[in-house]
């Protein structure tokens, strides 16, 4: 398998549209690495650069030492699987795997050896004989991913692979996709939209947008440490809750409106350092650190807001609370066995512990 | 290439033509020119007599007369009014017989569409389509051809596609569009792998321009010696502020700059241009202009490279 390394990637089309700026990273051999972020954002087109699809405008791509800027996509050791992939309707599943060796003319013995040996990870050795329109949407999806490793290649390259599937399709792939990691001990780069199959998938995530990464961070510390507001808004479901907050240095507190929240101490001194007596930043909290439970609201109460329950959300497992503080929507995530309804009056509490607070200019994190 | 050379090739062709297994009795030659010029001119009347993708080759380049469209479809077993779509897939590489194999069995011939070669760097694809399909779903195949190239030849490709037709004597009109398309494509949305003809927007409107109205137009723009004045940075400003719909807030902050720094650029430009950009009017005028001269940019570097 493979390491590469990406330095200073810069890709601008011929019509001037920027679309990748001095894009840095390093990837280790067999790292499961996430490039996510919304549409347009540049994901897909550094992908593209690394398989060779796309010409890198300036910079240097690596990968185990070699650079490989001017280098054939079919000469760099990668394999592909793209969302919009076909399968061959008239060839069986065999041939289906088969056919791009065919196509460089490897020898049968070895095509053979090849395709059995994939089909045998990907559990299909059974369905060889198989056409498509016989085969289930997982088994089609794990068919185009046995053309990318009978290539036997140094790093597979998946740009949104799973987009096309039922979400409970997906939720069944992702699995696979992460035993299959494990199994061939692979370099892996997926590209995906979905901060879920981001968070669920890496070993470590590369958050992108407008062409400039954000923060590269393993799903973990991109949730807990959000580098600025968009990374903080971007992962994490339902999506944290932002309200602008004016800072009272000389009381440790913050106002929303007409509620005062107390200031945890761990924060103060960055705020002082920063500057931030008598300015407005913004302050982030995750729906699951909005808390309803009268023992916890008793425990801290400074850090109390008050409500009216707009919209009530059952999801089994959980609740979702919407409701308005001073004019900004929040979400608390709540146990199932939460008394509250639409339209009661309620109290919550904030665990300032896990508050975020963010520059309202810059947008930059201030205490993380 | 040598006679003989030539000799074996044409007759190498022939053979693939017509399927019969032909030998040359060199005893009975007399004359090899001759003979080249003859086995060609058989293999033409063959190809053209039992060839569909021939034909059709020929029809794109209006190299058949409309009174004879009827008469050469039927002999071939084409319909000639049945709704139908044109993709050109537009290669950069040597590797278009793999493109065409991958093609030919993604697309099974039974269901009559035809894959042929236009020229040394674009394959057609004229796809019979069904009375439900819509133009989503030919936007959906054209992304699949993209992709399922990418993955099997590994290799970039782009697809132009253009609306539903019926009358085959409309292809040459409608390969035009699509090759227009992709030209299109190149100059203005070179980030697209997938255009479709209809969706060319103000490219086309530029690329149409007559190309000294152009250049006087910038010359009005930009004044005589100061089309240099859109430096990298000003355009990257510039470009990431019409993309914020004229928001200086949102644009600095996606720049990365103090909102300042960012009014003093657009200020520095209306001082060379006289166009205040945080005016619609003139927002629009100079993004025009940005147009125009990349357009004139792209279209003379590749001109130095033909």
């Amino acid at each position: 398998m493979a390491s590469l390394s990406l330095k200073n990637i810069q890709k601008k089309y011929p019509n001037g549209f920027h679309a990748v700026k001095d894009f840095n990273l390093e990837i280790e051999d067999k790292e499961f690495i996430i490039f996510v972020g919304p549409s347009g954002c540049g994901k897909s087109t550094t992908l593209r650069m690394i398989a060779g699809l796309e010409d890198i405008t300036d910079g240097t791509l690596e990968i185990d030492g070699r650079v490989v800027n001017d280098v054939e996509p079919k000469d760099r050791d990668i394999a592909m699987v793209f969302q919009n992939y076909a399968l061959y309707p008239h060839m069986t599943v065999y041939d289906n795997m088969a056919f791009g060796l065919k196509l460089r003319k490897v020898p049968k013995d070895q095509i053979d050896k090849m395709v059995r040996e994939a089909a045998k990870i990907l559990d299909l050795d059974k369905l060889l004989d198989r056409k498509p329109k016989a085969l289930s949407g997982g088994q089609r999806q794990r068919v185009a991913m046995g053309r990318a490793i009978v290539r036997n290649p140094k790093v597979f390259l998946m740009d949104e692979p799973l987009s096309n599937l039922d979400a409970k399709l997906r939720v069944q792939m992702r699995i696979e996709i992460s035993k299959l990691h494990e199994r061939l001990g692979a370099t892996i780069i997926y590209v995906t939209h979905d901060q879920t199959e981001a968070m669920t998938l890496g070993t470590r995530i590369v958050v992108m947008k407008d062409g400039i990464v954000q923060q590269v961070d393993s799903p973990q510390n991109l949730y807990n440490h959000p580098g600025n507001l968009f990374v903080a808004g971007f992962i994490g479901s339902p999506q944290m809750n932002f309200m602008d907050v004016k800072v009272d240095l000389s009381a440790n507190t913050m106002t929303l409106g007409n509620q005062v929240l107390d200031i945890p101490a761990d924060k103060i001194d960055a705020l002082k350092a920063g500057g931030y007596d008598q300015k407005t930043v913004v302050m982030g909290i995750r729906p699951e650190d909005v808390h309803d439970d009268p023992d916890f609201i008793a425990a801290n109460p400074g850090s109390v807001i008050s409500s009216t329950i707009k919209v009530y959300e059952l999801l089994g497992a959980e609740v979702f609370l919407y409701f308005d503080v001073e004019g900004t929507q929040m979400t608390a995530r709540v146990n199932p066995r939460t008394t509250l309804r639409t339209g009661d009056s309620a109290q919550f509490a904030l665990d300032m512990d896990k508050i975020h607070l963010f520059d309202k200019e810059t947008e930059l994190t201030i205490t993380d | 290439m040598n006679v003989d050379t030539q000799l074996q090739s044409t007759l190498k062709e022939l053979q693939r033509s017509t399927g019969l297994p032909l030998v040359l009795d060199e005893k009975q030659l007399l004359d090899p020119e001759w003979a080249v010029t003859q086995m060609r001119q058989v293999t033409n009347a063959y190809k053209e007599k039992y060839n569909a993708e021939f034909f059709l080759q020929n029809l794109l380049f209006g190299r058949v007369q409309t009174s004879d469209i009827e008469k050469y479809a039927t002999r071939l077993h084409i319909d000639v009014k049945v709704r139908r779509c044109l993709f050109l897939v537009e290669v950069k590489t040597w590797e278009r017989e793999s493109i065409l194999e991958v093609l030919k069995n993604l697309f099974s011939s039974r269901s009559k569409q035809y894959l042929f070669y236009v020229d040394h760097q674009n394959i057609a694809f004229m796809k019979t389509v069904r009375e439900q399909e819509t133009q989503k779903d030919m936007e959906q195949i054209a992304r699949m051809i993209v992709d399922t190239l990418n993955m099997e030849v590994m290799t970039h490709v782009r697809v132009s596609y253009g609306v539903f037709f019926r009358e085959l004597a409309k292809l040459p009109e409608y390969y035009q569009e699509n090759r227009l398309a992709l030209r299109i494509g190149d100059l203005f949305y070179s980030e697209q792998n997938t255009i479709f003809a209809c969706h060319l927007g103000i490219g086309r409107l530029v690329y149409e321009l007559p190309r000294t109205l152009c250049r006087a137009f910038l010359e009005e723009v930009f004044g005589k010696s100061d089309v240099e004045c859109l430096d990298e940075e000003t355009y990257i400003t510039l470009n990431k502020f019409f993309d914020n719909n004229l928001n200086i807030a949102e644009t600095s902050r996606k720049l990365h700059i103090h909102r300042n720094t960012l009014i003093y650029r657009l200020e520095q430009m209306e001082r060379r241009t006289g166009l205040d950009v945080r005016t619609f009017q003139d927002a629009m005028t100079l993004k025009i202009a940005m147009m125009i001269k990349n357009c004139l940019d792209i279209e003379g570097r590749m001109d130095e490279n033909e």
